[in-house]
């Protein structure tokens, strides 16, 4: 699905990512997890295409196209979604305005026909009702007013709407509390099938025992010093992330 | 003493061969409030940019073109048919109202079947027909009168007169048109009057347009009185060719719990400066102002508001947005009176701008003077670009970055919206934006 070789990206004239590695296959989920300020989320508005980052070195190959080639728009139209760690509020943009314009959009880059109103409707009423969801979020300005927990569960909708091929994940779980993150987790669960991949990433274990990972990487200053299965997240969960960053100095 | 401008300045001469041209059917009424007017003119010179309130509007090529009040010879309604659209807002049923460089024109108006003492329409045939309603109000928000508003008082010709007595709810709204023909050279001075007594309501759209893209000078005068209870909404559409000029002067007095929903959108002309005063003279009024300014090229807008808090309890509330593309400039000078007895008074007011362009300019001037202890008023302004983050949050969803600036500005300007009760206004004001943005 994705293949990120040697990644390097600055931001604001700062190096944060430092070389990293990545694969990413169909079917699979892939956890990264890190300290604050490690670089997860520099690593996701990368991948999304987020101009204020900027990449120096590396390639990252997303189904046989060259993704840093790509326009943000267009990696989306591919089939690229983000879970913002802090969704952006549009007041005066509807929800339904902005994903039917959202959906429209990534299918004229498909040469398929507009999704007609009542499909639409039916579409969001269904997803909205699995997140359980008010209606009246649907018709609501995006993002506006919403709690932390609403705006979480509106990046999830989107997700659900969209349909991507790869799915990063931005600390979705952060102020979500346990209801809501099992809601949030059931859509993601939803989502999953053997033709997408997820990649979540989070700094607390708490989430990884509802969304189930295959893979648990550890981000640490910009690179990717450990991975491992599921069991590396309990293992984070109880040593922290200290441990590590011995080894990653013993390992240089 | 004799002041540089004026002497620059040419319509004292044509006063009499103006009233001359103006055929048989002068009217009285404005005859002795022009003459008086003409002698105030006479003693006080125009604004230029060492008055604090026009630093930043230079009004001098007005009064350099030397511009002549319009007659009712200067066009033909015959020649005009096929250009005017009367069906200004479509689909809007109205009582359709239709001003042709400042003079009523029966044939393109459409006033419907009227409840009983409801007048709309022409002010000097009201002021023939009704003649004490009009002598009661006509100019009496006018104090301390500035050149430009005398310059309207000395060469109106006619304009909107729209009376809702007591009690009564006008169910269709007014659709005032005003279009400018064959008037290239030519001043307009548009008069209107709006009286909405007790416990009355009414709902006005008015458009200032063009039918081709010349040179002339648009000087208007509206006053609008709202008596208690009364509730009112004045939405005025300023789309002149880019070539025009334009002073808009709007006074508004309103009494208890008087109900108020003012709407200026400014989407073209060279130079446009509107003056809005609002004397809030009862308690428990509730007033909004909004305001929409879009200028691109070298135009300039100028939207000067003065929101008088005379009585306890009230609340204004005022928002003024625009947008700016290429050289053009943008005044908004904010002006809160909060009187000393006018206590609990609730004043709002923002200013937000956004630039397209590093050229373009706004000068905004907040200027909240409060003599009362127990109000509550906040006011901002904000300038700057597009949200980048927001932007990204949209393309990032597959939407194309143009779809996305669209729709951002659709965002910005929803304030603008939202607040238009009727939908098919709002739609036809939202494309108006829409349109002249994309251009
Ligand atoms: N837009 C930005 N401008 C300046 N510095 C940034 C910006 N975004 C992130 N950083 C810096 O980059 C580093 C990594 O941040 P980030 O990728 O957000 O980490 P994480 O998501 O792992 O907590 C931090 O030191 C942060 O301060
Ligand atoms: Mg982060």
């Amino acid at each position: 699905m994705i293949t990120i070789k040697n990644l390097h990206a600055k931001v604001a004239g700062n190096e944060i990512l430092k070389g990293l590695n990545l694969q990413v296959n169909a079917g699979e989920v892939h956890a990264i997890m890190g300290p604050n300020g490690s670089g997860k989320s520099t690593l996701a508005n990368v991948l999304a295409g987020n101009e204020a980052y900027e990449v120096t070195e590396g390639e990252v190959i997303f189904n046989g196209k060259n993704l840093l080639e790509l326009a943000p728009e267009e990696r989306a139209c591919e089939g690229i979604f983000l879970a913002f760690q802090y969704p952006v509020e549009i007041p005066g943009v509807t929800n339904s305005t902005f994903l039917k314009t959202a959906i429209d959009s990534i299918r004229k880059y498909r040469n398929e026909p507009e999704i007609s109103a009542k499909e639409f409707l039916a579409l969001i009423r269904e997803k909205a009702a699995l997140l359980d969801m008010d209606n009246k979020l649907i018709s609501r300005a995006v993002n506006e007013g919403f709690s932390g927990g609403e705006k979480k569960r509106n990046e999830i909708l989107q997700l659900l709407m969209l349909n991507p091929k790869l799915a990063i994940l931005d600390e979705t779980d952060s102020g979500l509390d346990i209801d809501a993150l099992k809601i949030v987790s059931k859509g993601v669960n939803h989502f999953r099938s053997p033709e997408n991949a997820t990649i979540v990433v989070t700094h607390y274990q708490r989430l990884l025992d509802y969304i189930v990972p295959d893979f648990v990487h550890v981000l640490y200053k910009g690179k990717i010093i450990k991975s491992g299965g599921k069991e590396l997240a309990l293992e984070l969960e109880e040593k922290g992330y200290d441990w590590l960053k011995t080894d990653e100095v013993e390992a240089v | 003493m004799k002041n540089e401008l004026k002497t620059d300045f040419k319509y004292f001469g044509l006063y009499a061969d103006w009233v001359k041209r103006m055929n048989s059917s002068y009217n009285s009424l404005f005859a002795a409030e022009s003459e008086a007017a003409l002698g105030k003119l006479e003693k006080i010179s125009f604004p230029t940019i060492k008055d604090e309130d026009w630093r930043f509007t230079n009004v001098s090529p007005i009064l350099k073109a030397g511009f002549v009040p319009a007659t009712k010879n200067d066009f033909s309604e015959k020649t005009l048919e096929g250009k005017i659209n009367a069906e200004f807002y479509s689909g809007l049923e109205a009582h359709k109202v239709v001003f042709v460089n400042g003079f009523f024109s029966e044939q393109f108006s459409d006033i419907k079947n009227l409840p009983e003492n409801v007048f709309i329409g022409s002010l000097k045939k009201a002021s023939e027909e009704i003649p004490d309603i009009v002598k009661k109000y006509y100019g009496k928000t006018l104090v301390n009168q500035n050149a430009f508003e005398l310059l309207n008082e000395a060469f109106t010709s006619d304009g909107l007169f729209v009376y809702i007595p007591k009690n009564v709810i006008l169910e269709l709204p007014v659709e005032a048109v005003f279009i400018a023909d064959n008037a290239g050279g030519k001043m307009i001075s548009p008069r209107n009057l709006v009286i909405a007594e007790e416990n009355s309501e009414v709902n006005i759209f008015t458009d200032y347009s063009s039918s081709a893209a010349e040179m002339y000078f648009t000087n208007s005068i509206t006053e609008i009185f709202g008596d208690k209870n009364s509730r009112i909404t004045f939405l005025e559409v300023q789309a002149e060719n880019n070539e025009s000029y334009r002073i808009g002067t709007t006074k508004m007095r309103l009494k208890d719990s008087a109900l108020l929903n003012h709407f200026v959108l400014t989407q073209s002309g060279k130079l446009a400066r509107n003056n809005l005063n609002a004397e809030l003279d009862g308690e428990n009024i509730e007033a909004h102002f909004y305001g929409f300014y879009i200028a691109k090229e070298k135009r300039h807008i100028d939207n000067h508001t003065f929101i008088d808090h005379a009585k306890p309890n009230c609340f204004s509330n005022e928002i003024y947005k625009g947008i700016l593309e290429d050289e053009a400039k943008a005044v908004f000078g904010g002006r809160i009176l909060v009187r000393k007895d006018s206590q609990k008074t609730n004043a709002f007011q923002s200013n937000k701008t956004i630039l397209l362009s590093d050229k373009a300019r706004i000068d905004t001037k907040p200027q909240l003077e409060i003599y009362a202890d127990d109000v509550k008023c906040t006011h901002g302004a904000t300038v700057g670009q597009l949200d980048k983050e927001a932007l990204f949050y949209i393309i990032s969803r597959g939407i194309s970055s143009e779809a996305a600036r669209s729709m951002l500005i659709k965002a910005f300007a929803n304030d603008f919206l939202e607040p238009i009760k009727l939908d098919v206004v709002k739609e036809n004001i939202n494309n108006r934006i829409f349109k002249t943005i994309e251009e």
